[in-house]
């Protein structure tokens, strides 16, 4: 039986499509049995989608004192 | 693009691509850093843009080169440090099972409205814990989609470290999240 350790690593193997066969097998039987690599999996997965949606969320913008320091720098620069 | 006065490219393109920037380097210096130098760079060159792609594209692809740049300079620090920092394992015990305080909760509270701002704060806070170089891999693998073969090449970086960078960055954020937003 593959430890959790190793089953988390399958896990985040598999969502990139990089498990073999037989690991696969390991990681379901591992699965069956453990409750908190089941809640790693999900999660780990609904962390992929946030963290990707949060990129589009920013809405910051730069400082005005770095634009004035920008155009500064490249009136100066030829 | 010398027809063009500084102010205007400032105005139109620096607000994009700092909004490109912040959640790739996860550092507001770094991306001014990384903004200012675009600029520059472009100012630089702009007399061999010939205009065969928006000057918006150019700009973003000179900006992707820089954070490149800065994800190799976190990879070259990282190679003598790595053993060592891969041995602070604290999330398994000795036969690698879950410790009791890192093992995953229910997030009972997934309902929590997760596209809040609050929620957003709390992401970039644990991202900002993670180790440069796991930003770099965390950020082209998450936010880019770039797969790891490629990761490993643009960073120098052996296959084996790349898994276990992104093994841990999503063991820290994991636990991260649950501690300061689902369970809290």
């Amino acid at each position: 039986m593959i430890s959790c350790k190793q089953a988390t690593q399958y896990i985040l193997k598999k969502e990139e499509g990089k498990l073999s066969v037989k690991k696969r097998f390991q990681l379901w039987l591992h699965l069956g049995i453990c409750s908190f690599c089941k809640l790693f999996m999900h999660q780990s997965i609904m962390i992929n989608k946030t963290v990707k949606k949060s990129a589009d969320k920013i809405v910051s913008v730069l400082p005005e004192s770095d634009k004035k320091k920008i155009r500064e720098l490249l009136e100066v620069s030829i | 693009m010398s027809h063009l006065n500084a102010a205007k490219w400032i105005n139109d393109y620096s607000d994009m691509l700092y909004r490109y920037a912040l959640p790739r380097v996860n550092d507001a210096e770094a991306a001014k850093d990384l903004v200012q130098e675009t600029f520059l760079a472009a100012w630089r060159n702009r007399e061999n843009f010939k205009g065969e792609i928006s000057e918006k594209n150019w700009l973003y692809t000179i900006l992707k080169n820089k954070i490149i740049d800065y994800y190799r300079k976190a990879s070259n620090r990282l190679t003598e440090s790595l053993p060592q920092f891969t041995n602070k394992e604290n999330h398994f015990d000795a036969e690698e099972h879950w410790t009791s305080s890192a093992a995953p909760k229910n997030w009972s509270a997934e309902n929590k409205k997760l596209e809040t701002k609050e929620f957003y704060e709390v992401l970039n806070n644990c991202r900002q814990k993670l180790k440069e170089i796991q930003n770099a891999v965390f950020s082209m693998k998450y936010l880019d989609g770039v797969s790891s073969e490629e990761i490993c090449k643009e960073l120098n970086i052996t296959a084996s470290n790349y898994w276990v960078l992104i093994h841990r960055a999503k063991l820290q954020l994991r636990e991260c999240l649950e501690k300061n937003w689902f369970l809290k």
